[in-house]
């Protein structure tokens, strides 16, 4: 999407957890080119939030701390939970060895967050700082 | 919202509805944003709702749409009349900024013949990209201590620069205030092993030559003559400084009810400078801006080696300052003094001649001030000068247009580097993509107007 300050993301799915997990997959192809990516390693976490927007932001914001401190990214995830908790199984590779297409996010903004669900599923729309 | 102008280079936003004061931007017609496709406007108008605001929310003239506060903003805050601190206003980045290094034995020509092994070995020697470690692998967390409370000072202390170097920088190298407690477990994390690294986005080391003078006196003042090779540096506190904006913004969203403070946007979360919360931010932003110069006295270093080792010249450091920090300085507001809380958000201080906080050799002819111009095109070196109304601020770049994504749907890397080396630019790296990142280049540099 366009934002002349850095890099927006939108995402859309049938349910609030496939809606998260696309605007995840969205972020890492805006800067890296997963084609070649050797095997997946398998990484859970678990994240608190207190609404559906600020679990979309608790993990965006889980994906940018593995980035920094262990140079690996998500080539996709698994959320289960609910009752503000939620059980996050990331599939991992190292993002060093892989082709950098675009710069690397490195915060989540609060501004115009959105996250909302109608007859035809679930939205969202998210500023990326990179 | 309506917008009148002052004179050509001067618009004001009138003030209404929530604001407590006006908006004010310099800048000609053409580079006025776009009300329609950009929203700074809009946030500088948000930004003169913050409680305790004086004299105006003023915008430099390279302003963009940015979340919250605009990118190229300066607002001031009036501590002792509730006035606020927001991180929004200081950025995620905080402390990114831009150093100049100058060689006085190097020019262009002189330069040419070596251009291809500098490059080479700058791309190897400076670290960049995702996932990177830095140039100074810190052995604990006691020793990152030390960086965020003595920051470039610190890294001299420990061999990497000289005590001319700190002299060159904005504040000595080290912001006081800082405290590592009131930095989080996850940002010290972040920030361990990223000490002397670029990072990506648009932050680059250059390797420029002076192009054009337009003041001779304070050129010579500054050592730059017409083809003088000059590094530029632009880079700030890496992960960690953006983990301390998000971990304060979440602290604020949650506390500034209780003081009574309502904002139009999240990202614009603020408290009380005087508040236990204000108090902790202000600390731990210190400590980032510590981590900040560190990080680019570290860069310097490494660049220093690669220019003894090829090029058998030493580099001068001109000057170091920050475009994304808060600092609470004395300014005469309606006929008195008074603290303020000046917000930088993508915008310089530029000090006058003759300032107190200047260092003695640069008194006459006032602070530099570095503006990185965008790829391929001049950066330019500064001069601050009296009676700047905006509390002694100014630009802090080319400013921006288009989003990185857009760009780099109109070009690719390949397009973008023959581009580039046709302009006689070589470009050590380029995102096959083609978003217009910044890297080592030579280019040009104007000084001073």
């Amino acid at each position: 999407m366009p934002h002349t300050a850095d890099l927006r993301i939108e995402a859309w799915a049938p349910s609030r957890d496939g809606c998260i997990r696309q605007a995840v997959l969205g972020t890492v192809d805006s800067f890296l080119d997963i084609s070649s990516a050797g095997p997946h390693r398998s990484l859970s976490r678990r994240l608190t939030a207190g609404s559906d927007d600020d679990l979309l932001v608790a993990v965006l914001e889980e994906v940018i701390f593995l980035l920094d401190t262990v140079g690996q990214a998500p080539v996709d995830l698994d959320l289960q939970g609910g009752g503000g908790v939620a059980e996050v199984n990331f599939a991992m590779v190292d993002a060093r060895t892989l082709p950098q297409v675009g710069a690397v996010p490195k915060a989540v903004s609060l501004n115009d967050l959105r996250l909302s669900h109608d007859d035809n599923g679930w939205r969202c729309l998210v500023t990326l700082d990179v | 919202m309506k917008i009148l102008k002052e004179t050509p280079y001067r618009f004001r936003i009138e003030q209404e509805a929530a604001m407590r004061v006006p908006g004010i931007v310099f800048a000609s017609g053409s580079l006025l944003p776009d009300e329609h496709g950009d929203m700074a406007l809009v946030q500088v108008a948000n930004v003169a709702t913050l409680p305790g605001i004086v004299r105006a929310s003023y915008a430099m003239p390279d302003v963009h749409w940015g979340y919250g506060f605009p990118i190229g903003g300066v607002a001031a805050t009036d501590i002792d009349d509730r006035g606020v601190v927001s991180p929004g206003g200081v950025g995620f980045d905080i402390s990114c900024g831009v150093r100049l290094l100058v060689s006085g034995e190097l020019d262009r020509d002189r330069l040419r013949p070596r251009l291809r092994a500098v490059m080479d070995h700058l791309a190897a020697a400076i670290p960049r990209g995702v996932g990177t470690k830095g140039v100074w692998q810190l052995p604990d967390r006691a020793v990152l201590h030390d960086v965020l409370t003595g920051g470039a000072r610190f890294a001299v202390e420990r061999g990497h620069g000289t005590a001319r170097d700190l002299e060159r920088c904005e504040d000595g190298g080290v912001l006081a205030g800082a405290n590592a407690a009131d930095v989080s477990d996850r940002a010290l994390e972040r920030g361990l092993g990223q000490i002397g690294s670029l990072g990506s986005g648009n932050h680059f080391l250059e390797v420029q030559a002076v192009d054009t003078i337009y003041d001779a006196s304070a050129a010579a003042h500054l050592g730059l003559e017409e083809g003088t090779v000059c590094v530029m540096i632009h880079t700030g506190s890496r992960g960690l400084g953006h983990q301390i904006c998000t971990d304060h913004v979440r602290v604020m969203g949650n506390a500034m009810g209780r003081y009574g403070i309502h904002v139009p946007d999240r990202q614009l979360a603020c408290v009380p400078v005087r508040s236990p919360e204000g108090q902790a931010y202000l600390a731990a932003m210190a400590a980032a801006a510590n981590y900040g110069r560190a990080n680019r006295q570290l860069l310097t270093e490494a660049t220093r080696r690669v220019f003894e080792q090829h090029t058998a010249t030493s580099l001068d450091l001109l000057y170091d300052v920050s475009h994304n920090l808060a600092k609470i300085e004395v300014h005469d507001v309606d006929g008195r003094p008074r603290s303020v809380c000046v917000h930088r958000k993508g915008a310089t201080r530029s000090l006058p001649p003759h300032h107190a906080d200047l260092p003695a050799d640069l008194a006459a002819i006032g602070q530099p001030v570095l503006i990185p111009g965008t790829m391929g095109t001049a950066s330019y070196v500064l001069a601050g000068v009296p009676d700047n109304p905006a509390f002694f601020s100014t630009a802090h770049g080319a400013g921006r247009v288009q989003s990185r994504h857009q760009a780099a749907r109109r070009t690719t890397g390949d397009s973008l580097r023959r581009h580039l080396e046709a302009a006689g630019i070589l470009c050590a790296a380029v995102p096959r993509g083609g978003s217009p990142r910044r890297n080592p280049r030579p280019t040009r540099t104007s000084t001073p107007s």
